[in-house]
């Protein structure tokens, strides 16, 4: 079955920027965060809402997601003097501690991984013909995103759903770039054979 | 790593139901809990190090002071005594010698030391 769901996903290679003033400002914060945690707020202000959906996506479940965004603040804050500025957005830090929040509940629960991702963004991810998106072709989405490996969902969901660049992602997931970009690469090449995806870099 | 699952929403959240999860308050005070709990386990570790410290030197001290009058006591009697060995005549009035200077120095030195 031929189906030309997805035609051009470039809008999907344009990462969440923040120019370099505004990483020298964020830096600034911190830098201010260090010496008096109340300075903090502004920080959480900023990120909270980005981090809670991120957490969201990825357990599925409300009350979850409350407390392991509380207990990545709560991280956050603790080990703030020992953060190191990377020239990349304190964001791409805060996405490292919830990763790893979730995966450590996940392996205490033994349990599978979720990834719980809108059809709406689904929808403005991927262009449709004018009849829009059926449920059959949803259903084949989702069968091909549950045969990707984990890691390689992470990756897709951090740069498609987040809006992460390359070198955040290689720093919120601990490995290198250029393996980020391969295993992107792969999963799309599997998308657009199925989908007849357009995809450019 | 192992496997997961794709579940789809019909929905996104809403920013404001998001707003609703915002809690900076209660961050805060799970954060100052925390640092409570960390400087309070410091605290705890430094008093069993000082006390180890004190330990240490107080067996060390003992130690010393129990060794230290028995050399000096026995060393003073062999002296004594291989100086006589060598101005003694005979064996017989070695004898007698040893024992009496023996009894009297360490008589002499529990003496000194009661005092």
């Amino acid at each position: 079955m031929v189906m030309p769901l997805i035609r051009d996903l470039n809008t999907l290679n344009t990462a969440r920027h923040m120019t370099d003033e505004e990483i020298a400002a964020e830096q600034q914060i911190i830098e201010a965060s260090k010496k008096d945690v109340r300075a903090f707020s502004a920080i959480y202000d900023h990120y909270f809402e980005g981090i809670f959906e991120f957490i969201y996506r990825r357990t599925d479940d409300e009350q979850l997601a409350d407390d392991l965004c509380s207990q990545t603040f709560v991280k956050a804050l603790e080990n703030l003097k020992r953060y190191e500025f990377r020239g990349l957005p304190f964001a791409a830090w805060l996405y490292r501690i919830a990763t790893n929040e979730v995966n450590k509940h996940f392996n205490k629960k033994n349990r599978n991984r979720v990834f719980s991702l809108e059809e709406e963004r689904v929808k403005e991810l991927i262009e449709t013909d004018e009849e829009g998106f059926t449920d059959a072709q949803i259903q084949q989405l989702k069968v091909i995103l549950n045969n990707l490996p984990t890691a390689t969902m992470e990756i897709l969901e951090l740069r498609f759903f987040e809006g992460l660049g390359f070198k955040e992602i290689a720093y919120v997931l601990n490995i290198g770039e250029s393996g980020a970009k391969m295993r992107l690469y792969r999963a799309v090449e599997k998308l657009r054979v199925q989908f007849n995806l357009n995809w450019k870099e | 790593m192992g496997r997961h699952e794709i579940r789809l929403r019909r929905h996104r959240m809403t920013s404001r139901r998001i707003e609703g999860h915002k809690n900076y308050y209660d961050v805060m005070r799970k954060h100052q809990r925390g640092s409570r709990l960390k400087r309070l386990l410091k605290l705890v570790l430094l008093f069993l190090f000082f006390v180890l410290l004190l330990g240490i030197v107080y067996f060390t001290s003992r130690l010393m002071t129990n060794e230290e009058p028995a050399t000096i006591e026995n060393g003073q009697v062999s002296m004594v005594i291989s100086d006589l060995e060598s101005l003694a005549p005979q064996k017989g009035d070695l004898k007698v010698t040893r024992k009496t200077l023996t009894k009297g120095l360490t008589s002499r030195l529990k003496a000194r030391e009661s005092r």
